[in-house]
């Protein structure tokens, strides 16, 4: 069981407003639209997966909440405020092909990161070290604190992150594929961690590219572009929504939208088949 | 000494330039200080050009800058070291610019937007360089190749404020340069501006690129940015550690390289490269931990201990065997007499066999560990066949390696529920 090092004077928003609300989110790269019209909402303290095919926009969205992809229309709020305005309040913990594992750093210094902005430029006092360390500690990663982030195990990797986003001390926390790739045993210690961290009144929401153990949260957003279902795991997923999740038919709207994008660049055309 | 007008500059390959060089002279100490502290500077600041893949855009700075070098000399007429540096600063930064400009409005990808822009930039530098008149003092032949003889007091007394600058920045800068080059999404996502550390970066490298262009010329610059970093690369796991080792190689380099060029009458900046490539491949075969030699030595010492372990077992089987005509052991373990005759000795040095009168005999210790290997080698073949499912045919061979696992025995043995005989109907030993 985990516990806050201190009290996050700052608890964002009044106690009506959602962890997450998305209202009408469109984002679209090059024309081609990533995220259409997604709303949701999601209360504080949730459990939350998203699940969806490679290309669904799950990365997208994240980045959305991080305020580091700008919306075509609609937007997201974080706690009441625009998610570009919330990043104090957000911990995220990419994913693992995402991190150079040969950069020249330790398990430590990767988890001061996640207190980058507490120092002048970065620089950290004995307390903010204790803090680190103290999240270290929590996922059980003291031992490794010297050690180099390649000489670790998959889970152990996770865990490292983590830690760094526990100590960030954040009200929200996007975790991106933190399943992917590890072992049974990992997994669990993962999920129990995850669900740690909930139960100290956190928001989580977790990325996944498929439905195994996100059926254990409280909802799950179903997302192939657009929100297919958002609910409690066994409310909403059954064939049908897993067929318009994970189908590859193009639908008409997606017809719609190429023959709409031809139009508008003529030019491109024959380059974009 | 001055080239006249659109005379095919990129032709002129002779280098000419160590005639003047004084045995040991102040001038020398001077140029090689001053070179020194380039390499240094350049070496640290090539620590996150490798880290963050920027290899290209270094090489691309060092010729990006010529038009704002050329341009503000055309307006000053002066070969005054600040303006020269502000034309650099300012034409680096627009190059990064324009790459970002470019890959995020096109859908040119970051590399090709980088040759683009830097080819382009060069050659309007080029182009404005001719245009110039003929008798002005700007010599276009040592900003590509470098000249040393052109090093002076004023040079050194600008590295020697240049240098503890990037110093102090860097140090300023540590924990947020070292937090973005690793991470610049989790940067990004606490509000912590990349762009102007990406800026600030180019900036300082164009400086200290421009700087340094006199040692090794436009050409070369780049060896001292990116091969000192990537030989400290190889060589630690640290962060701090490798900006140090880096600044290390590149100050080493510049040094060395200055004394070769003197000793063998040599153009310096070619010296300098090459000392810098030879401390890289030094770097990769010795590096710890994963360096060339290292592996071959750890291959080499797992083939001995297997070459040991096999002449063990051979002695076990056969019984004692003469010292001199291994023969027979040859034919059991079908290893070469030599590395017998090798490992039989190692084998009588750590007392696993005795030699006495004329044959080698299994002690105590050893007959116990062939035991062991025997005893490994025949759990190894039962798991094989009973939950790998090989053909007990084949299964000889590949036990044949396994057994050097001998440490996972006991595992083994419960796993299996502690069979009496392997597929071979062989009795298993038991302690």
């Amino acid at each position: 069981m985990l516990q806050t090092s201190e009290t996050n004077g700052q608890r964002p928003g009044a106690s009506g407003d959602a962890a997450i609300r998305s209202e009408g989110l469109t984002v679209a790269y090059d024309a081609r639209p990533v995220l259409r019209s997604v709303s949701f909402a999601v209360r504080p303290g949730e459990m939350v997966g998203i699940i969806g095919p490679n290309g669904a926009g799950k990365s997208t969205l994240l980045k959305c909440m991080l305020g580091l992809v700008k919306s075509d229309y609609g937007r997201v709020e974080l706690f009441g405020r625009p998610a570009a305005q919330a990043k104090r309040f957000v911990a995220y913990v990419p994913q693992i092909e995402a991190v150079d594992w040969d950069f020249p750093v330790s398990v430590r210094d990767v988890v001061l990161m996640g207190l980058a902005q507490e120092g002048f430029l970065g620089w950290l006092g004995k307390h903010d070290k204790q803090r680190a360390d103290y999240a270290l500690e929590q996922v059980g990663m003291t031992r490794f604190a010297k050690r180099h982030i390649r000489q670790l195990s998959g889970g152990q990797q996770r865990r490292v992150f983590l830690a760094r986003a526990l100590c960030q001390e954040a009200e929200l926390l996007l975790l991106d594929e933190p399943f992917a790739g590890v072992d049974a045993a990992s997994e669990q210690a993962i999920y129990t961690l995850i669900e740690d961290i909930r139960k100290l009144g956190k928001t989580v929401v977790v990325v996944n590219h498929d439905l195994s153990i996100l059926k254990r949260f409280d909802r799950v957003l179903m997302l192939n572009q657009r929100v297919i279902a958002f609910g409690k795991p066994d409310a909403v997923v059954n064939e049908r929504t897993l067929n318009s999740t994970y189908g590859g038919r193009l639908s008409l709207l997606d017809m719609a939208d190429e023959t709409l994008r031809q139009r508008t660049q003529p030019g491109d055309a024959h380059l974009n088949r | 000494m001055f080239p006249s007008l659109p005379q095919p500059v990129l032709a002129e390959l002779t280098f000419e330039l160590n005639q003047a060089f004084l045995p040991w002279s102040e001038r020398w100490i001077v140029q090689t200080i001053c070179t020194m502290l380039v390499g240094m500077t350049c070496g640290l600041l090539g620590a996150f050009v490798v880290l963050r893949r920027m290899a290209l855009i270094g090489d691309a700075l060092s010729h990006a800058v010529l038009p704002g070098v050329v341009i503000v000399f055309i307006l000053t007429g002066s070969t005054e070291p600040i303006p020269l540096l502000i034309g650099a600063v300012v034409a680096g930064l627009v190059m990064t610019g324009l790459i970002s400009f470019i890959t995020h409005t096109s859908r040119t990808k970051e590399d090709s937007s980088i040759g683009i822009v830097f080819t382009a930039m060069f050659a309007v530098g080029i182009i404005l360089y001719s245009s110039m008149h003929s008798a002005t003092h700007f010599d276009i032949k040592c900003f590509l190749f470098g000249d040393p003889l052109a090093i002076g007091k004023a040079d050194l007394w600008m590295m020697a404020v240049i240098c503890p600058a990037v110093l102090a920045i860097i140090g300023l800068m540590y924990h947020r340069l070292k937090m973005i080059s690793f991470d610049p999404t989790l940067a990004a996502a606490m509000g912590i501006s990349v762009v102007f550390t990406h800026y600030l970066l180019m900036g300082l490298l164009s400086v200290t690129i421009v700087a340094g262009l006199k040692t090794t010329g436009v050409i070369l610059v780049v060896a001292l940015v990116i091969t000192p970093a990537s030989a400290a690369y190889q060589v630690t796991h640290r962060f701090r550690t490798m900006l140090l080792l880096s600044a290390l190689f590149g100050g080493v380099s510049a040094g060395l390289g200055m004394s070769v060029a003197f000793v063998f009458d040599s153009p310096t900046g070619p010296a300098i490269v090459i000392v810098a490539a030879l401390l890289f491949v030094v770097a990769v075969l010795f590096s710890p931990g994963h360096g060339w030699v290292f592996e071959r030595m750890r291959r080499l010492r797992l083939a001995r201990h297997v070459a040991e372990e096999d002449v063990l077992k051979a002695v076990y089987r056969l019984g004692d065997q003469p010292t001199d005509r291994p023969e027979q052991i040859g034919a059991e373990t079908g290893l070469k007499i030599g590395t017998i005759r090798s490992a039989i000795e190692r084998l009588v040095k750590t007392s696993m066999l005795s030699n006495a009168a004329g044959s080698v005999a299994l002690t105590d210790a050893g007959r116990s560990h062939a035991k062991e290997l025997v005893r490994a080698h025949r759990l190894w073949e039962t798991y094989l066949v009973e939950e790998a499912g090989v053909d007990p045919q084949v299964v000889h061979d590949q036990a044949e390696r396994l057994e050097h696992a001998h440490e996972l025995a006991e595992q083994l043995d419960e796993k299996l529920g502690k069979p009496e005989t392997d597929p071979h109907g062989s009795q298993i030993p038991r302690e």
